[in-house]
């Protein structure tokens, strides 16, 4: 046994890394296994930037309310990865809304999230035929080049052993406590042992060999596309989403400065559930699918409720899998799996979900780690 | 033909379908090759019109083999023009086809969009057995078209069926009144753009052929499609109630002439004629102003567009010379050599 942590982690995703940096502080050597050549590649950067304030969830009270008090938590720690400074506009379909403009401002309100009626010369960028109302809402996006630049300095203040290029293979009970992970570098195979281990793989957590795998999440991927898109000018500072049903949203994107378009119905290429027995991981999965943007879709939809999208320039599209727990499909709402391994409960799989939410999935760690020490 | 539809055109394509039985597969499948390997952007909306067969679960099989295809399936029955309506509230393209996917050949669409993409803003497709007048069905509604197009004003193919192509200025004109599902028919000739025609053969139909029969509910279709584009019946009743008030005050004048000059008037015949007539009078003038205001809330209430800009061009002449500090070779300005050229 060459190596020795206390915690490892495997997956430098977002998720991962602010796991790592929280766990530095209590528990001594810290690492993390990360796949790919650096810190937060896949799905934390590859997504609509967005850091949730409650708005975006009408239909699932709990999750509303507990975006709003994460954000607060959120904007303390990375204030400066935080974007601000454009207009957040909420934009209500009349036809095929799940909510109407009387409920939505009235679910704000009791909320609390700040809501007001749209300024006149951005009413006037929205079809009125299509859009019941717009409002002015208070909502961020992240810059993703910043966070990760964010999180490389602090994991190196923190001492964490960040370990790029190197997989996590499989995991092993240890006879001596914790447990024993296979990672495979560019030339060579190591068993690394730590008292705890983290699988934070977020769309891979089932694909590491030695978890119990009849009692594993279920895990349902969806292969989706990010477009980006040079804003039209009178969009430039301003975020727009259109709710709530199969509709889309144009914000900034602040890691390529630029803006990302998402739909609702055009977004999602394809969903699969993981089985067992699946021959192709999603990574693989990824890899193969034939990537054939639906840009043009989501263009000639959005622009009917906004026709001045029809400015926008085609810039670059993003492919990425999402990953979620399978039986969150009926509301909004993304609770974020925390999953112990049976036979090893030193070994524990966390699905992230929406970046803000990170202070719940710490405090159920936290709870984790006192049990033992008790 | 000549003239082909751009490739990066986006086409959608709607099609109502209620009961369309086990063909539905086959129809969707020659759809989708047409569109396929002629565009590389489309759609196709399929409204399912609350089929009571295996519509729904054909189309899941359907949906899980075909890309680009959209289908809604509503909970209740409604008009076919309803149905339409559905798919034209959500097409998102650049040029939309609606079509009866019973009956309406796929592989005659590129036609029908080269059509479009040589400059008509609206192509109708005729169907053969309707240009013959094949039967009294297809006679009588040709002569119904021929008759409400006249009462509209309008100029359209009577032979034409719901085999169409029309642009996405069209449908922005057609969504804007808010009665397009009853009017739809009609809808793309009232926006007064110009249209090509197209003769294709049917399909041999399944169920549609029910509905192409003179019968109760294609009369009231035919009286449905009447009463909600043109308001010239309401306008009718105008001139009518007006005719009728004037004939009222002569007959009142009759009545006090013939008791004046004849002498063996029975008692009473008089003043009850007067008292009907004065009666009616009032009655037919109530009724003109009525049938007036009627159609003044009719126009506003249906929001039906009241003109349309089809297009919008700017003077180009410039107010005053502009002397460009730039001179060219031949020391001419820039500006003038532009002019030449």
């Amino acid at each position: 046994m060459n190596k020795n942590y206390d915690v490892a982690i495997i997956g430098g995703g977002f998720y991962g890394c602010a796991i790592a940096l929280h766990l530095s502080q209590t528990c001594g050597r810290v690492t993390i296994f990360e796949a790919e050549s650096d810190l937060l590649q896949r799905a934390s950067y590859v997504n609509q930037a967005r850091v949730h304030t409650g708005y975006h969830y009408p239909r699932s009270l709990q999750t509303a309310a507990s975006s709003g008090k994460n954000l607060l938590l959120f904007k303390d720690l990375y204030d400066e990865c935080i974007d601000a400074s454009f207009i957040a506009l909420y934009a209500i379909a009349r036809s095929g809304s799940k909510v109407t403009a009387g409920y939505f401002s009235r679910f704000c309100r009791q909320l609390g999230l700040p809501i007001r009626p749209v300024r006149k010369q951005l009413r006037g960028l929205f079809s009125p035929r299509l859009i019941e109302d717009v409002f002015e809402c208070e909502k961020y996006a992240f810059d993703a080049a910043a966070l990760k630049r964010v999180m490389k300095r602090r994991l190196n203040e923190a001492g964490v052993d960040i370990q790029l290029n190197t997989r996590a293979k499989t995991i092993a009970k240890h006879n001596g406590g914790g447990a024993v992970v296979l990672v495979e570098t560019a030339d060579c195979e190591v068993p690394v042992r730590a008292d705890w281990v983290y699988n934070t793989t977020y769309a891979n957590l089932n694909r590491l060999g030695g978890l119990d795998q009849k009692k594993q999440v279920g895990l349902r991927h969806q292969i989706t596309e990010v477009c980006l898109i040079e804003p039209p000018a009178a969009l430039a500072n301003v975020g727009v989403t259109v709710m709530d049903g199969p509709f889309f949203s144009t914000m900034p994107f602040p890691a390529r400065n630029r803006h990302s378009l998402t739909h609702v119905r055009y977004t999602p290429h394809f969903t699969w559930h993981e089985r067992e027995d699946a021959s192709l991981s999603p990574d693989q999965v990824l890899a193969k699918y034939s990537k054939n943007s639906r840009y043009e879709w989501m263009l000639r939809d959005a622009r009917r409720y906004l026709p001045v999208l029809d400015e926008a320039r085609f810039a670059e599209t993003l492919f990425e899998i999402k990953t979620t727990l399978t039986d969150t499909e009926i509301d909004d709402a993304r609770p974020i799996a925390f999953h112990r391994d049976l036979d090893n409960p030193h070994v524990i799989s966390v699905l992230g979900g929406k970046i803000d939410n990170i202070f719940d999935v710490l405090k159920v760690i936290d709870a984790a780690h006192k049990v033992k020490a008790a | 033909m000549d003239t082909m539809l751009r490739k990066d055109a986006f086409v959608s394509v709607i099609c109502p379908a209620r009961n369309a039985g086990p063909e539905l597969a086959a129809r969707l499948d020659a759809l989708s090759g047409v569109l396929n390997s002629n565009f590389q952007y489309y759609e196709i909306i399929v409204i399912d019109n609350a089929s009571t067969d295996e519509t729904a679960a054909r189309m899941k099989t359907i949906l899980s083999e075909y890309k680009n295809i959209q289908y809604c399936a509503l909970s209740v029955q409604v008009s076919d023009t309803a149905a339409y309506a559905v798919g034209l509230c959500r097409a998102i393209g650049d040029f939309i086809v609606t079509m009866d996917i019973t009956s309406d050949p796929p592989d005659r669409l590129t036609d029908l969009l080269a059509l479009a993409a040589g400059g008509a803003e609206i192509v109708y497709g005729l169907p053969s057995d309707r240009i013959k007048g094949a039967t009294i069905y297809d006679r009588a509604a040709r002569l119904f078209l021929k008759t409400i197009a006249r009462f509209n004003n309008v100029d359209i193919p009577a032979a034409m069926s719901t085999y169409r192509v029309f642009s996405r200025s069209v449908l922005n004109y057609i969504l804007e009144s808010l009665d397009h599902h009853r009017t739809l028919a009609l809808a793309p000739a009232l926006s007064g753009y110009s249209y090509k025609s197209l003769e294709y053969d049917r399909l041999c139909a399944g169920n549609s052929d029910a509905r192409r029969r003179i019968g109760f509910k294609s009369t009231l279709r035919a009286l449905d499609l009447l009463f909600s584009t043109s308001v010239r019946p309401l306008r009718l009743v105008t001139v009518f109630a007006v005719g009728m008030s004037v004939l009222s005050v002569a007959y009142a004048a009759y009545v006090v002439i013939t008791r004046l000059l004849m002498e063996n008037v029975a008692s009473g015949w008089a003043t009850l004629s007067l008292q009907v007539s004065i009666l009616f009078f009032f009655i037919s003038i109530v009724l003109a102003v009525m049938c007036e205001y009627l159609l003044q809330i009719l126009e506003t209430s249906t929001r039906r567009p009241v003109y349309h800009v089809a297009r919008e061009l700017h003077s180009s002449t410039l107010d005053y010379e502009q002397d460009l500090n730039v001179r060219d070779a031949e020391g001419k300005t820039a500006e003038s050599a532009a002019r030449q050229s």
